[in-house]
């Protein structure tokens, strides 16, 4: 069905754009942080044209293969947007709850944003044999609706296992919590 | 005679009451041939008519002694506002009948003996509605109540919103009184208006309502001696005149061709009509008010006591050269064989048709388009048998052998369909019972068998014949009796109780087997034994029996101490998961049985959704039960009515209190409006006018859509094979946005629901409601996937063994529980558009509510609106998106082609939203991304077909994702209005099928 007013999702650096910059590219490219949100906004144009050049292919066919058109539309519209990031939240002042569960490990925190539309997770990071590391991330509406403050839970939960710690980067800085026994 | 004896006595007592004064006769009023000519001849007129106005017909109806002309008599009559035939009164249905019976009569003497079945208290009343299928309880068509002289009653009868329209009536129903007061006159019209109403051929016709009455009145002009009245030899010898809504002979008026439509209504005590309408057929398309989907053309037609007939007259081309043609209204010559009176019944002619002036060329409609407007499905299945049949013998009138009693009555389980046997061992008697009507097979005009339903037939003597019923919708305590009213008032009546499935067997109450009438008709008084023998019965079972120990209140009527000893326990099992987390006598492990995929998980989306949190409910009210006894040993869940406006802001007070253990974060707070408040609230989304609707709307329990309540099965007995299937009608969408827009926070999602404690509370009101729909619906019980394991629910937990099944949860009187629950008053209905013709059928009350996220149009689909309805109309969205991540809701518009879409337009939403669907987000190893969504428009389409058809509108639908995000900890994605669109859209039931991506 073709929607009217055409309002679609837009991307976000962490969940779309990042994710296209392989380790391979990360590797290869070894003088321009890929991974870096600062660096490939100030090379924006550039990796564009690289991406987009039919000519001179990149990522190079021998190391996978250059983007799909919609890759390289979806870049192109990211930077058309202006490059739109997540932010960091931090809990409110009773911090993270870590607590064991009926069948596993839960964390959880509250989190203030400032309106209606606001989204927030706990966004796994990388999963370890003894530690989970965590972001606090906030996403704006594209089109802020306004309305009050609200508050948001946050969570994540997962089976003990042997996990031993949790890592969380939020907007107030690093957090190591122990996991109950 | 000892009939005789007792009449002596009752007259002698009204006499001292001088309610009837010994005198000569009256002039005018002595038992000799009626002069037609000089006292008939005066155009037809139709009864004084009240209509319900915004769903509700209000109506006082006094009963005194009035003075009225009949043929030259002075009568003195107990009649309704003074008048020979009642008020007509019409309704839609869905309508609610408030009827207040003021009785001005005078005070009654004291009753003749001690015998409930002498005929007195003549004026006492009540108000029956013979034919509808309402509620015989309360004040409701509850014909076991008295209204006592110099008192008033209110009635307040709700007509439920799929009753059928047809020609119905009422009268007063007292025991002991009833056949002196109808057949003084106490009789009208009751019209439910709808559905065949409006088909143009029928719209366009003149109707005419003929109340058929026989009023016995004496050579005093009144009528208050029972044996003078009644009884055989009385009518025929006397010479009265069967009268049409009061009137003697009364003259209708035609035009050649033209078609007229005859409600006709037999509202006497004991005359056979035998209808016969010279050189013109009879052309009945409607049976004791219920259409028939034939044109059954009769030459003679049979009115019993009790019956109606819907006919439509189509009145004769006159010969060239012809101005003017009469042609009388007979009633027929009858013979002894079929008549009540027990004689051969000369012809007597009762009003005449004039047809003059200009033809017209009118249609009649056709067979196919009455065939839809039938009301009931036949009865194919049949789970029991009955046996009613009547006798006089050895001065008694009686049913089964057995006088009417109060101690007796005869039980019967609501959902059942049963086939009864009917017969008379003397004389013919018209059977009807209230409440429900019957299926009965009758020879058509034509030779042939054909069914038609009813709910007054003529017993023959010595003729057993057969009719099938089903006990829907209503428990109760109601009657079945003799239409001839005298035989009423003396005996023949029993008492008929329907129960809910699960009520005990009662012996007491348990219908005569065959020995038992045979025995009675060949003894006479031979019943005594029986009856001793159905009392030990009773006694055993009452013995055995005993009601559900555990009632779920509303959280807002508990006691104080019952409140306090629920919140103990729920705190107690909160404290047990803080000690062992894994402790199944905690509360994590309840909610983990809802929310983790692990542990149940809840069943969604198919037709165990309903019995699997039925059985979760159980586990958790036992839990709680156990955690602290003897404090928690009688804690049930109370339930949160959320049809209702809460008592908090927006929730029960004890939930939204912060420093209750129900309380919980994160909830949507905004406050629910007020009464005449609309600023900075929201309105109730679900009022008890939408939830009783889907009560009503879905007759079935296993299929998809909105006709079927428990959803789609796919009858996997073991649940890891289960997949979801389709949405029933209480779980989407009003389960599903209750979770997800009204309470959000942790019932936001089926992973993180059953930690709010509101959960407990709100899943059982949806418990109550299946339950309550149970007791309404025509199938009652699960048909689906009886055998099936619910998903990780076992009835010996710590073990993980005895897993419930779907037929474990069937009932709930099975379960030792009850609900103690009476609906909120069904509010008007939602503002309603100002111009009914010009958008004929209500907006959702959702309309009004309002969403942070604004709607996102997801596509239109053109509707070319029909001259008529055939048949069920419905738009199936194919592959509605079920995303794991976010919930949402879709709103259904109905819209004129020249109006654009714009769902964001408050105005625009008031006037045509009209129904909505709720997607839950989909969870657990189940989930399908994607689901069927069908939406029935047959109403909205019909409605429209009477104004617009011809017209081009469109059926439009909008998505709605939820406010706010998850907070699951799963990876999170912004609901992109794409992925809410479905796949294709397709109307159904309009002819040829299009379709529209």
């Amino acid at each position: 069905m073709p929607n009217e007013n055409g309002n679609h999702r837009e991307p976000v650096w962490e969940l779309h754009i990042r994710p296209m910059f392989r380790l391979i590219d990360h590797e290869h490219m070894s003088w321009l942080d890929l991974w870096d949100y600062d660096t490939v906004w100030a090379k924006r144009e550039a990796i564009l044209g690289r991406v987009s050049d039919k000519s001179a292919p990149m990522p190079s066919y021998p190391t996978g293969g250059p983007w799909p058109d919609e890759w390289v539309s979806i870049f192109r519209r990211w930077i058309d947007n202006g490059g739109h990031k997540l932010d960091l939240g931090s809990p409110d002042s009773a911090g993270y709850e870590v607590k064991k569960t009926f069948d596993g490990i839960r964390i959880s925190a509250w989190v203030q944003v400032p309106g209606e539309g606001y989204r927030a997770w706990l966004d796994i990071e990388s999963v370890g044999a003894t530690t989970r590391h965590y972001s606090l991330v906030v996403e704006a509406p594209l089109d802020d609706p306004g309305g009050p403050s609200t508050e948001l839970e946050v969570r994540d939960e997962f089976k003990a296992g042997s996990v031993e710690k949790l890592i969380v980067v939020d907007a107030d800085g690093r957090h190591e919590l122990d996991v109950p026994t | 005679m000892f009939k005789s004896v007792r009449f002596i006595v009752c007259v002698a007592g009204l006499a001292l009451a001088g309610t009837a004064q010994l005198r000569a006769d009256k002039p005018g009023c002595e038992y000799q041939p009626v002069d037609v000519e000089k006292y008939g001849g005066q155009l037809l007129r139709l009864p004084p008519e009240i209509r319900s106005v915004d769903r509700e017909l209000d109506a006082r109806l006094t009963l005194a002694y009035s003075m009225q002309p009949i043929a030259g008599c002075e009568t003195h009559l107990r009649l309704y506002d003074g008048l020979l035939t009642g008020p007509t009164l019409e309704v839609s249905p869905g309508d609610t009948l408030n009827v207040d019976v003021v009785n001005n009569l005078p005070p009654d003497p004291p009753p003749p003996s001690d015998n409930i079945n002498d005929p007195h208290g003549f004026n006492r009343t009540n108000l029956h509605t013979h034919g509808l299928h309402v509620s015989p309880a309360g004040n409701a068509d509850n014909v076991l109540l008295e209204v006592q002289p110099g008192r008033r009653f209110q009635n307040e009868i709700k007509i439920p919103r799929d009753h059928p329209p047809g020609t119905f009536w009422y009268h007063p129903h007292v025991h002991g009184s009833t056949a002196i007061q109808v057949g003084s006159g106490m009789a009208g019209a009751l019209i439910v208006r709808g559905g065949i109403d409006y088909l143009p051929q029928i719209e366009r016709m003149t109707e005419q309502i003929f109340v058929f009455q026989q009023i016995p009145y004496d050579k005093n002009g009144e009528v208050e001696d029972f044996d003078e009245s009644f009884g055989p030899g009385v009518w025929d010898t006397s010479h009265r005149q069967t009268t049409i809504n009061g009137q003697i002979f009364p003259v209708i008026h035609m035009r050649p061709g033209e078609i007229q439509r005859w409600r006709m209504i037999h509202g006497g005590v004991r005359e056979s009509l035998e209808l016969v309408l010279d050189g013109h057929q009879l052309n009945e398309i409607a049976v004791d008010g219920l259409v028939t989907g034939r044109i059954d053309s009769w030459n003679r037609l049979e009115l019993q006591p009790g019956y109606r007939s819907d006919v439509l007259i189509r009145a004769r081309a006159l010969p060239a050269g012809r101005q003017r043609a009469e042609f009388i209204l007979y009633d027929g010559e009858t013979p002894a064989s079929r008549s009540l009176l027990a004689v051969d019944e000369d012809r007597q002619a009762l009003a005449k048709v004039v047809v003059e002036g200009p033809p017209m060329s009118m249609q009649m409609p056709s067979e196919a388009a009455l065939q839809r407007f039938v009301p009931f499905a036949p009865i194919e299945r049949i789970d029991g048998y009955q046996e009613a049949v009547f006798n006089i013998s050895g001065g008694q009138f009686t049913v089964n052998g057995r006088e009417f009693s109060p101690d007796h009555r005869r039980v019967l389980e609501l959902g059942k369909a049963e086939e009864w046997t009917l017969n008379s061992l003397r004389v013919n008697h018209p059977f009807h019972i209230h409440v429900n009507p019957f299926e009965h097979e009758r020879i058509g005009p034509d030779g042939r068998p054909q069914r038609v339903w009813r709910d007054t037939l003529l017993v023959r003597q010595d003729t057993p014949i057969k009719i099938r019923t089903r006990y829907t919708k209503y428990i109760g305590t109601f009657v079945l009796h003799c239409h001839i009213l005298d035989h009423e008032d003396q005996g023949m009546m029993e008492l008929v109780e329907v129960r809910l499935p699960g009520s005990p067997p009662d012996g007491r109450h348990a219908h005569m087997s065959h020995e038992h009438v045979a025995m009675a008709d060949e003894a006479g008084h031979g019943h005594g034994s029986s009856a001793r023998m159905a009392a030990g019965d009773a006694e055993e079972s009452e013995e055995a029996y005993e009601p559900p120990s555990r009632v779920r209140k509303s959280i807002d009527d508990l006691e104080p101490e019952e409140l306090e000893n629920y919140l103990h326990a729920v705190r107690r099992l909160k404290e047990i998961s803080d000690q062992d987390p894994t402790s199944k006598d905690g509360y994590d492990y309840f909610a983990a049985l809802h929310n983790s995929g692990s542990v149940g998980p809840c069943e969604h989306a198919r037709d165990s959704f309903l019995p699997w949190h039925r059985a979760h409910l159980v586990e958790y009210e036992n839990a709680l039960r156990r955690s602290d006894p003897p404090r928690t040993s009688e804690v049930t869940v109370p339930y949160w009515d959320w049809t209702r406006i809460p008592s908090g802001s927006r929730y029960p007070t004890i939930i939204e209190d912060p420093n209750s253990v129900l309380y919980h974060r994160g909830r949507r707070t905004t406050e629910i409006c007020r009464p005449g408040q609309t600023n900075g609230c929201e309105p109730l989304p679900f009022p008890w006018t939408v939830i009783d609707e889907t009560l009503d709307d879905a007759p079935g329990w296993q299929g998809e859509g909105p006709y079927f309540f428990g959803g789609e099965s796919n009858e996997d007995p073991v649940c890891r094979d289960r997949q979801d299937q389709a949405y029933g009608a209480l779980e989407s969408p009003s389960h599903n946005d209750m979770h997800s827009r009204y309470i959000g926070g942790a019932m936001r999602s089926p992973t993180t629901a059953a930690e709010d404690p509101i959960f407990w509370s709100f899943h059982a009101f949806i418990d109550l409601l299946w339950d309550h729909w149970q007791a309404r619906s025509t199938s009652s019980k699960v048909d689906s996937c009886l055998d099936c394991q619910l998903c990780g629910l076992f009835k010996d937990p710590q073990n993980n063994v005895d897993p419930w099944t779907v037929k474990d949860t069937v009932s709930t009187a099975a379960l030792d529980y009850r609900y103690e629950f009476t609906p909120d008053e069904v509010a008007p209905a939602a503002a309603r558009v100002a111009a009914f013709r010009a958008v004929p059928f209500d907006s959702h009350p959702a309309a009004g509510m309002v969403s942070a996220l604004a709607p996102q149009a997801a596509g239109s689909q053109d509707l070319l609106v029909p001259t008529r309805v055939d048949q069920t109309v419905s738009l199936r969205l194919s592959s509605v998106p079920r995303p794991a991540d976010v919930s949402y809701r879709g709103e259904v518009y109905l819209h004129p082609a020249t109006e654009s879409f714009r769902p964001g337009d408050p105005e625009f939403r008031k006037l045509y939203l009209f129904d909505l669907y709720s997607i839950w987000r989909g969870h657990g190893d189940h989930a399908r991304p994607d689901v069927d969504v069908v939406i029935d428009l047959t109403k909205e389409v019909e409605a429209l077909s009477v104004f617009h058809a011809g017209e081009l509108w469109k059926v439009s639908v909008a998505v709605v994702p939820s406010e706010e995000p998850t907070a699951d900890g799963e990876r999170a994605a912004a609901p992109a209005p794409d992925a809410l669109m479905f796949d294709a859209a397709r109307l159904q039931g309009l002819g040829q099928p299009s379709e529209n991506r």
